[in-house]
């Protein structure tokens, strides 16, 4: 007994569908935009070798832990990660930890689907005549061009732009992403996001195929700059530098790259393994998920970006646009398309490819919290999908507003999309090798997989992705913390409003983990009432004679 | 571009699609098995939601 209201769709459909949905949860910008930004600035080919080491003993292991955790929730009846940590964590504490995996989705929806919006109205653009660079000029007065309107698309002039004077057509394109994302949360797990992911997820490789293709085929477009061509971008991307594997910020940058290209510690794969069936395998399953994004990643943002880059804006100019996502894929990229044959066509191809990444990944950020509010507040599908969008309009509009810089995104997307993503990774690979028991977490991810977790793992979780995490989490804090601290008592000190982005968002996120903790009470006393097992007691308990032989059989 | 440039491309590129080839091979096959042996398990998990 569940003790909830049952949703539409509860199961997946197939098990295609579920790898697709949480592989398209995990390929979004930063696979297309960040990784060969990172690369490049961090050894080149020679940034590969941490980044797969990272891939082996932290992404694929905490990917594994959040399949094999998840699943066994949904067994026991649960799909909130609070619930699911509660359980695995054998109480309160892990359960209150959990109230982090929904505020995680629930807060980088909040400007996710701003980005999203930005991505859609690209396309869009492209689709009907490009976004007014001006071919002949020169590449320095072309990247200003393309950074004006990236101004005036995402308001960061000044707050509140977006919404003076009638309806800005940013203000229409979140409009659209808005009503398309709960249109398909409203339709439930297997109708709306499996359904919508089976479809997106080759349609974005297709796109990124046809793209590839065209850069690969690019060869010198202008002869009177010989050193533009393909094999220049692509060197500048993959010539190893060994001397950077001598910098822990290199080390840093590849683990962080594969920690969030593979959405572990998000609070999604625990809930989208949650509605899998008893037997259904999570092993190949999550495996399959990881090696799709890495897919993604590495051969096709990897051999597109920077080369494209290269070849038409040159190294010098390259190099100065690589620092950011926003940077590299709005300033960039369109005076690429703007210099290409047929730019126009690629773009838009471009374009919608990252607004399909986007949109399968901002589906998964809200089907987590529809879930936690279903079963802690006993609330209907229906009930619980027009909170979620009455919380995301809030979100969403306090985003739109407070765009000045695109400051209260950053604040957001630092404090909440990468700093709570180390605390909620760090509980859930505790809760899984130290609490539950690494041997009994092992076992429950073995229980109808198609393959065996190589016996390595065993020491690997245990001891080894702990270690890297923390080592990786005190490295970040150590590089990345102190501005982000500084810019929020500047803004508490300062007079200027219009300073206090920071402190504002600050705010909205005190106010959701205020929300959500009580929330996750509500529905700790409401799970006990209806006498459910929400410490796992029950698999304290040595099993039967009989189950404990089904087990070993399998 | 440099060999090591080539070489490193090769193989970075090389194994991720190896993998999730490997990876969509075995799932596509060993669907095809479940779809002719139905799980035990389904039927309880279906009553329970």
């Amino acid at each position: 007994m569940s003790g909830h209201a049952p949703s539409p769709g509860q199961f997946w459909a197939t098990r295609l569908g579920v790898i697709l949905a949480v592989a398209g949860s995990a390929v979004g910008l930063g696979n297309f935009l960040r990784f060969p930004g990172n690369a490049a600035e961090n050894g080149g080919g020679a940034f590969l070798i941490p980044y797969f080491i990272a891939f082996l003993l932290l992404g694929i292991p905490i990917g594994w832990a959040e399949w094999a955790m998840g699943r066994y929730g949904g067994r026991k009846g649960f799909h909130s990660a609070p619930a699911i940590l509660g359980l695995w964590g054998r109480g309160a504490v892990a359960r209150y930890f959990g109230a982090f995996a929904v505020l995680i989705p629930l807060v980088v929806y909040f400007y996710y689907v701003m980005i999203e919006s930005w991505c859609l109205s690209y396309a869009w653009s492209y689709a009907t005549g490009g976004i007014g660079i001006e071919t002949g000029q020169a590449v320095a007065e072309q990247v200003a061009a393309s950074e004006a309107h990236f101004m005036d698309t995402t308001g960061a002039a000044a707050d509140g732009l977006l919404t003076r004077g009638g309806l800005h057509p940013s203000v229409l394109f979140w409009l659209v992403a808005f009503a398309l994302n709960l249109w398909f949360l409203f339709r439930g797990l297997s109708r709306g996001i499996e359904a919508f992911c089976r479809w997106a997820m080759p349609a974005m490789a297709l796109c990124g195929l046809v793209v590839l293709v065209r850069v690969l085929t690019l060869g010198t477009p202008d002869p009177a700059l010989p050193e533009q061509n393909v094999a220049a971008g692509l060197n500048f991307m993959w010539n190893p530098d060994f001397a950077a594997l001598g910098n822990f910020q290199t080390w840093l940058a590849a683990a962080g790259q594969i920690f969030f290209s593979l959405s572990v510690g998000f609070g999604i794969i625990i809930n989208y393994a949650s509605y899998l069936r008893r037997d259904d395998d999570v092993v190949l399953s999550g495996l399959t998920a990881s090696a799709t994004n890495e897919f993604f990643e590495v051969a096709l943002g990897g051999m597109i970006t920077l080369t494209a880059a290269v070849v038409f804006l040159g190294l010098a100019a390259t190099q100065a646009n690589i620092g950011g996502t926003f940077s590299t894929g709005f300033a960039a990229l369109p005076v690429v398309f703007a210099r290409m044959q047929f730019g126009d066509f690629f773009g838009a191809v471009w374009f919608f490819m990252l607004f399909l990444a986007a949109i399968t990944s901002s589906l998964s950020m809200l089907q987590p919290v529809k879930a936690f509010f279903e079963e802690a507040l006993g609330l209907s599908h229906r009930g619980a999908t027009l909170l979620v969008a009455a919380l995301c309009v809030g979100g969403n509009l306090f985003v739109l507003w407070f765009s000045k810089g695109l400051v209260a995104l950053d604040t957001l997307d630092f404090w909440v999309g990468t700093f709570m993503i180390f605390v909620v990774a760090g509980t859930q690979i505790i809760c899984f090798a130290w609490v539950f028991g690494v041997d009994r977490g092992l076992e429950e991810a073995h229980a109808g997989a198609r393959m065996r977790i190589p016996r390595i793992f065993r020491f690997i979780i245990r001891y080894v992705s702990p270690l890297y995490l923390i080592v990786i989490f005190a490295g970040f804090c150590w590089y990345n913390l102190p501005p982000y601290v500084e810019s929020l008592v500047g803004g508490v000190v300062s007079g200027n409003p219009e300073d206090r982005s920071a402190l504002y968002a600050w705010v909205v996120i005190l106010a959701t983990i205020a929300l959500l903790v009580a929330v996750t009470a509500l529905g700790a006393r409401r799970w006990r009432a209806a006498g459910l097992d929400i410490d796992d007691r029950e698999g304290r308990l040595p099993a039967p004679a009989g189950e404990a032989q089904t087990e070993g059989a399998r | 571009m440099t060999p090591l440039a080539v070489l490193f491309m090769i193989v970075a590129v090389g194994s991720v699609v190896l993998l999730a080839a490997w990876c969509y091979y075995r799932v596509l096959f060993e669907r095809r098995e479940d779809q002719a042996a139905p799980q035990p398990g389904d039927g309880e998990a279906d009553a329970r939601h």
